[in-house]
């Protein structure tokens, strides 16, 4: 058994209203076959598609996981620095994640880029948190700047930035979300986190 | 009122929460009186909460009650439980709901009424005291306690910040309950998350 990060889908269930991780077991879903009874815990991109999960898995769970196209798993050792190929696979899945991803380097250890990913994902939760909806919903995406958001929505953006002690001076009218969410990353990526029992 | 407030639920059967008691407000869907007395969950295939308003409380404040019958007679995903961070307007809070099959209790975040639970569960029984709380050094950690013991932490949980200790549910049924509730602030909130220490705490959020 070894505990494992891996990024996988999260599932929009709308009876009930539910965001569940795509293939473990869950309460208001079977797991795929071979996961019955995988313990698991994660975190978020809120309401978005994507979540990391650490779990304790077996050989065999890590093969099944690691099997999905869609599912992207992080190695053991996250102080080792990302191949070329990796790090194209990590800028090809942020953009589908609606993550900025031309920062992700092979300068930068595993470690680091998750550490800069959840950086972006705890400003973005407190501004859904804040909101009661979703960022990027409608026609807001990765490259809407924050002119062009409701006057309201750039100001919860502020907020939630300042939240975490963010200083969001630097960001202008044609500052794309995309620049705003690494920027404000870059402020806070040095603070560690956890999922499940996997400090990061 | 002072915190730590306490309610046992010793109201007229079948009653909403609001309908019981002025002390609350509804969040999110409905919650009812039970005979035991307690409370149940009443929003089927949804959740429900209510935020206690009688009291102001701090940043971390915690929320625990008496999970005394864990069982749904009817709906299998029905549970019941207490709620921070509930928020006033909003229909968003941080859960613990009871889940009859183990039984587990599923600490998460309900958002706009979207629930997402943290992780597969943590293991509880039928007439455990289940607790949520803030973590007293850090605003963004949440810790779930089982009769007083500190079972799972979860880290960087940012959604949500201030609000009111509450209750919550998930589903309508009336074979789980929940009574003697408390909630209150975590700095000398009256045997709450931060009375009982976190300096040797066990991060266990994966069972």
């Amino acid at each position: 058994m070894a505990v494992r990060l891996y990024f996988l889908p999260v599932e929009h269930l709308t009876a009930p209203a539910y965001e569940i991780p795509k293939y473990v077991p869950h309460r208001h879903r079977a797991a795929t076959a071979g996961l019955e009874g995988l313990a698991w815990a994660w975190v978020t991109y809120l309401l978005e598609d994507v979540g990391l999960l650490a779990a304790d898995v077996t050989p065999a769970q890590h093969t099944i996981l690691n099997g999905q196209s869609d599912v992207i798993a992080v190695p053991v050792n996250l102080d080792t620095t990302l191949s070329a190929g990796a790090v194209t696979v990590a800028q090809t899945q942020l953009e589908t994640w609606r993550i900025p991803n031309a920062w992700v380097s092979t300068a930068l250890t595993y470690r680091e880029v998750l550490r800069t990913i959840y950086a972006m994902w705890r400003v973005h939760n407190r501004y859904v948190g804040r909101t009661e909806g979703r960022l990027f919903g409608g026609t807001v995406t990765l490259d809407t700047t924050l002119g062009e958001l409701p006057a309201a929505a750039r100001q919860r953006l502020a907020d939630a930035a300042s939240d975490f002690g963010v200083d969001t001076s630097a960001a202008t009218g044609a500052t794309t979300l995309r620049q705003a969410l690494k920027a404000f990353a870059d402020q806070v990526a040095d603070q560690t986190f956890q999922v499940g029992t996997v400090e990061v | 009122m002072a915190l730590p407030a306490t309610d046992s639920f010793n109201g007229t059967f079948n009653d909403t929460l609001t309908t019981y008691s002025a002390n609350w407000s509804n969040v999110v869907g409905t919650i009812r009186i039970t005979i035991s007395p307690g409370i149940r969950p009443d929003n089927a295939s949804n959740f429900s909460g209510y935020r206690w308003n009688a009291d102001t409380f701090a940043d971390k404040h915690y929320a625990k009650g008496v999970a005394t019958d864990v069982s749904p007679g009817v709906n299998a995903s029905a549970g019941v439980g207490p709620a921070i961070r509930c928020q006033s307007g909003a229909s968003s809070f941080y859960y613990c709901v009871t889940f009859g099959t183990g039984p587990l209790a599923f600490n998460g975040e309900c958002i706009t009424g979207t629930g997402t639970d943290w992780d597969s569960g943590q293991t509880i029984a039928a007439g455990d005291t289940i607790e949520i709380g803030v973590d007293p050094t850090t605003a963004t950690t949440i810790l779930f306690k089982r009769n007083g013991s500190l079972t799972a932490t979860y880290t960087s949980k940012s959604a949500l910040s201030a609000g009111s200790a509450g209750v919550c549910g998930f589903d309508s049924d009336g074979g789980v309950q929940m009574t003697s509730w408390e909630g209150g602030d975590v700095a000398g909130g009256g045997g709450g998350a931060a009375s009982k220490g976190v300096a040797s705490m066990t991060l266990v959020g994966v069972q």
